[in-house]
């Protein structure tokens, strides 16, 4: 890993920022997905496997929590921008 | 004649700090902190040196993460962005700034190498539903690329917070 990682990071002492989902043990349970708007939310290791609904400022895009993405933020695989595409008439 | 060490040739001719830059992974200062290391002096040229400190500086490069073993560790740490699909992972697959710079204009060094690691990478074709089923139905890896096999998300998730 890069230096830079674990010299600008967060306080160890905090520890990784998170936010208390109500009904994580349910969603665990009936594989329901999280509808949420916590984008800087950390994953943790207990959320893999779970369905989010992260906004992107405008919908909620799905995310399936993988292993791998542990220690990302939920923000990152909700892109927030669309890829530019020319129209040629405006009312389309 | 250019001495070879660790398949890089060396031209006779040059300063040892200068000649050690030639290895992927080894910069002005890491070369500087070598010789220092093995008492070489500023002025030093590669054929001055004697055999018994060819040897201890090509001992002291197999421990380092140099060459293709580092070439390796950053297309392994790009591809991870990558597959798990992720807002950094995209840049690099366009070949856009990762970190947030303009691309109105500039962005010249991100077009130039961003994605020359994920060449034989297919893209996603939804990417941003990433689960570990579509992932590998979706994305054809050739064999040749070792996976993130060596990366434990968990361990270093634990190591940093608890």
């Amino acid at each position: 890993m890069q230096p830079t990682l674990s010299l600008l990071s967060r306080s160890v002492w905090k520890g990784p920022f998170f936010v208390k989902f109500p009904g994580l043990r349910q969603a665990q349970a009936n594989n329901i997905p999280i509808k949420t708007q916590a984008r800087s939310c950390t994953i943790l290791p207990t959320f893999v496997g779970l369905k989010f609904l992260v906004h992107n400022g405008k919908d909620y895009v799905p995310v399936t929590i993988t292993e791998e993405m542990v220690g990302h933020k939920l923000g990152e695989f909700s892109p927030t921008r669309k890829k530019f595409t020319f129209r040629k008439t405006k009312n389309k | 004649m250019p001495v070879l060490l660790l398949g890089v040739s060396l031209p006779d001719k040059k300063l040892v700090r200068i000649a050690l830059t030639y290895f992927y992974g080894i910069g002005h200062n890491t070369a500087q902190k070598l010789c220092s290391k093995f008492s070489i002096h500023n002025t030093c040229r590669i054929s001055d040196l004697s055999e018994s400190q060819l040897n201890a500086i090509s001992l002291e490069l197999n421990n380092m993460t140099i060459e293709s073993d580092l070439r390796r560790q950053v297309k392994n740490n790009i591809l991870h962005h990558r597959v798990i699909g992720n807002y950094k992972g995209k840049r690099h697959a366009m070949g856009y700034p990762v970190r947030g710079q303009r691309t109105r204009t500039n962005a010249k060094t991100a077009k130039k190498l961003n994605g020359k690691w994920l060449r034989n990478f297919t893209t996603l074709t939804n990417p941003t539903i990433t689960s570990s089923t579509s992932l590998s139905s979706n994305v054809f890896i050739k064999p040749s690329i070792p996976l993130m096999t060596h990366f434990k998300p968990f361990e270093r998730f634990f190591s940093r917070f608890f």
